[in-house]
């Protein structure tokens, strides 16, 4: 897998110090790069969020040592605050961030180029194309990084991350540099006197990053003979271009530009493409970055050469880019002078979408079936802002359970604005437990001062469960597996400040209504922590131990169930099946958490007892 | 009979696709056909899309084998195999077929929570069968859940497909090398298990 690979070249670098927080489709990088911490000496962690993560990267460089920093493309949002200053106090050791861009989206919340943070920060990007680039290019990141003294974003995408491929590995080089910060005020201070003067030092680092990437090997341009298309591609879209040419049999009439250091470009590299075409076509991901620049370069040299892209509808303005994408719109291209280019198209077959849901015996399910019915208790209206997690998975039908899914932590302080701003019935924030401590507490803490009155619901789990089950503060391992502190959930919210505070199973359905309806009678903030540990990872767990996993098993009195469906579209359980309109529980998917039986308004589902 | 191999030929390329559900190990048989393909000395691409695996929704895994593989998107059209475990999942890829590529195809539905209350009604398994029909692809369907639950156990349901496969669709790999990887990638306990499936999934392909 490409993660395992970049995880590789890290290691091969002699990478010490490596933070940062789950999230598709960067996970793997880290988790694999621990499993060989102790042999190689590395201090590995999953921070508690993006930005904790890249600073303990940073001030690790600091030193002198090298450090890497993991993330989504969402988490680069998070950790920008730091990294833009960073960006001016420079490094020494080699710093690398790996921003692994959903750019579809595939599985996130939005789809984002976090190739503009480079620009904005002004350091260098490298994009590699496969995973046997990105293996070998993160040792040369780390060596761009200490050769300028500039952190280097590192920008992959899915299929890169989650792409196999043959790899050649290298030689790991045990690292030799040996931890020391020596005081420099003017530049680890940032106070605004030498803030100023590191302005001028960052443009100088930028320019020289300009010379590299102009002589960069992997800023290449592979000719065709007179050709007069050429395309310039970035990235995975790179590979894409080749074979949609080679499919295509167009691989002779086409130039191909292939960039990799993207930032700054490689502007006479790209001056000289240009010269020699009459039409170029940007393919990247997946924003027009490289094209927007790559017009201006056209028209500051006063060329004529026509530049397609995303920006003039040559190519999908949304989206990732596959070969066929890319080779219809070099097809395109190609017929505006030459009829005898047939423009291909592909049409896949339209078939229902499938909804995904919640895993059987799923928590959360039974936290929103609770929270339906404490709803109805109150009176209805209200609003549930949701967050990031599995749990957002309850937005599908027939849940439909949550009104809202922003960004990490926004669910507290969404309700608290709901709340202030007079919406009436009752204003409930879910929250998972990583996302909690990841930027939750902060709005908690927000909601005691200003006084919302919102119930604040917290599934804990007890694992960040939705990017596959890492640990987090709340587990009691850390990512080496060890036993490390786990943080009272408890202990946090009362020191927030929160004056009703209960902690329930959800299995236990009345037990966990109560608790709600009594959080929403509350005036001002209450919590309730709804906890139960997932079980596809306690069982998971449990099974690798050896241990014999039991539960109750439950059957449906076919006599008894009036097929009104009722637990179906209340708790949408994947292992209660319906045959010729009455209920049945597949025992190969059930888990026996009991809701199901709790639920059902005729008491046809029981448990059978051994 | 079993196919002997394509070792050492620079121009061989195979690409196929599988297609199905979280759960059903689609990607796990990805990697084993993959894996199998590297441990036969051949070049690989293999991607996965698992976006919501877990929760039961689509998922796919795609395999290059050949020794120019590029890109790690199968292009449509140029699938010569397309291994599908579930049938609604496996129609909504018939494009990427080539002309004369097979679709092996799971024929017992997993039918989503969405089904099952009536909201949403699955397709009829004839025209979904339609699908490659009109496009005058072969597609050929196996109860494979049935088998499976012959041996006990609907976990193995990859084994058996990937095995089924091999004795349908002509393969650059050797079957002694899948059945290798097979083991290599499989929980220890459940090696054997997978290895009855991936040989009942063979026979009952090399019968029908
Ligand atoms: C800034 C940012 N970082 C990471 C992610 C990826 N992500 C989505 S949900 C999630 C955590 C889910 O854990 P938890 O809140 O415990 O809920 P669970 O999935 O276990 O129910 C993460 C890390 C994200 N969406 N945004």
């Amino acid at each position: 897998m490409g993660n395992n690979a970049i995880a590789r070249g890290a290691i091969e670098a002699g990478v010490r110090v490596v933070a940062g927080y789950p999230g598709t489709p960067s996970s793997e990088i880290l988790s694999t790069i621990a499993r060989d911490a102790r042999k190689y000496g590395m201090h590995v962690e999953w921070s508690t969020n993006e930005k904790v993560a890249y600073e303990v990267a940073y001030g690790a460089a600091l030193s002198g040592v090298r450090a890497l920093m993991t993330t989504k493309h969402l988490g680069v949002n998070v950790l920008s605050d730091a990294l833009l200053v960073s960006a001016y106090t420079g490094v020494n050791g080699g710093l690398v961030i790996v921003t692994a861009d959903d750019i579809h989206p595939f599985s996130s919340q939005n789809a984002e180029d976090t190739r503009y943070y480079a620009k904005l920060a002004k350091i260098p990007c490298i994009e590699p194309s496969n995973v046997q680039e990105a293996k070998d290019m993160i040792i040369e990141a780390f060596e761009l990084s200490e050769k300028l003294q500039l952190p280097v974003l590192f920008r992959v995408t899915d299929r890169i991350c989650h792409a196999k491929s043959d790899v050649v590995q290298s030689e790991i080089k045990p690292s030799i540099a040996k931890a020391s910060f020596i005081k420099e005020d003017s530049r680890y201070v940032m106070i605004a006197p030498n803030a100023r003067k590191r302005v001028e030092w960052l443009n100088n680092q930028i320019d020289k990053a300009a010379a590299l990437s102009e002589n960069h090997p992997e800023n290449r341009a592979d000719y065709a003979e007179q050709a007069t298309l050429g395309v310039i591609a970035s990235g995975v879209p790179y590979e894409h271009t080749i074979e949609a040419l080679d499919v295509l049999g167009l691989t002779d009439r086409v130039s191909v530009l292939k960039l990799t250091f993207t930032h700054p470009l490689p502007k006479q590299k790209i001056a000289e493409f240009l010269r020699n075409h009459s039409h170029v076509l940007v393919a990247e991901e997946i924003e027009p970055i490289i094209e927007t620049e790559v017009s201006s370069i056209a028209h500051q040299i006063g060329l004529d050469t026509l530049v397609h892209g995303r920006l003039d509808g040559y190519v999908p303005r949304e989206h990732e880019l596959t070969p066929d994408r890319i080779g219809e719109s070099i097809a395109r291209i190609l017929s505006i002078d030459d009829p005898l280019v047939k423009v291909p198209t592909y049409k896949a077959p339209e078939v229902i979408r499938r909804i995904p849901n919640l895993c059987a015996g799923c928590p959360h399910a039974a936290s929103y079936y609770a929270l339906k019915l404490a709803r109805r208790k109150m009176g209805g209206g209200g609003a549930v802002t949701g967050d990031r997690g599995c749990y957002n998975q309850g937005t599908n039908p027939p849940l439909s359970a949550i009104d809202t899914c922003v960004c990490m932590g926004a669910s507290i302080s969404m309700a608290s604005g709901l709340s202030h701003a007079g919406v009436e019935g009752p204003i409930v924030a879910v929250i998972g437990d990583s996302t909690f401590l990841h930027n939750g507490v902060q709005p908690l803490i927000n909601a005691v001062h200003n006084k919302a009155n919102i119930t604040v619901m917290i599934l804990d789990n007890g694992w960040t469960g939705m990017t596959g089950h890492q640990p987090n503060p709340n587990t009691g391992i850390n990512v080496l597996g060890e036993p490390a502190p786990k943080v009272s959930i408890e202990k946090l919210v009362e020191a927030c400040g929160v004056q009703h505070l209960q902690v329930v199973s959800p299995y236990n359905v009345d037990e966990t209504t109560a608790a709600i309806v009594s959080a929403m009678q509350h005036e001002g903030p209450a919590v309730v922590v709804s906890r139960q540990v997932c079980p596809v990872q306690d069982h998971r767990i449990r099974r690798k131990k050896g241990e014999q996993i039991e539960f109750p098993t439950y059957t449906v009195n076919t006599d008894q169930c009036t097929g009104c469906l009722y637990c179906v579209n209340n708790i949408g359980c994947p292992a209660l099946d319906v045959t010729d309109g009455k209920v049945s529980i597949n025992p190969a998917h059930c888990i026996g958490c009991g809701v199901c039986a709790q639920i059902c308004p005729t008491r046809a589902i029981k448990e059978i007892k051994q | 009979m079993p196919h002997k191999g394509n070792q050492g030929d620079k121009t061989m390329s195979f690409n196929m696709i599988i297609t199905g559900i979280g759960g059903q190990g689609v990607v796990s048989a990805g990697t084993i056909i993959a894996e199998a393909a590297l441990r036969d000395g051949l070049r690989i691409r293999n991607s996965d899309a698992t976006g919501l695996a877990q929760r039961g929704g689509s998922v796919h895994s795609q395999i290059k084998i050949g020794e120019n593989v590029k890109s790690t998107i199968v292009h449509p059209g140029t699938a010569d195999v397309l291994l599908g475990f579930e049938p609604l999942e496996a129609s909504r890829y018939a494009h990427l077929l080539k002309p004369d590529g097979i679709a092996i195809v799971n024929s017992k539905p997993v039918l989503p929570v969405t089904v099952k209350n009536g909201m949403m009604s699955y397709p009829l398994m004839d025209e979904l069968k339609q699908i490659f029909d009109e496009r005058s692809l072969k597609s050929i369907w196996v109860d494979a859940l049935e088998a499976c639950e012959r041996l006990g156990n609907t976990r193995v349901l990859n084994s058996f497909m990937i095995g089924y496969m091999a004795a349908k669709a002509k393969l650059p790999i050797k079957i002694e090398t899948l059945k290798e990887t097979i083991m290599a990638n499989v929980p220890k306990r459940t090696i054997e298990l997978n290895l009855k499936a991936f040989d009942l999934g063979l026979q009952q392909g090399e019968e029908e």
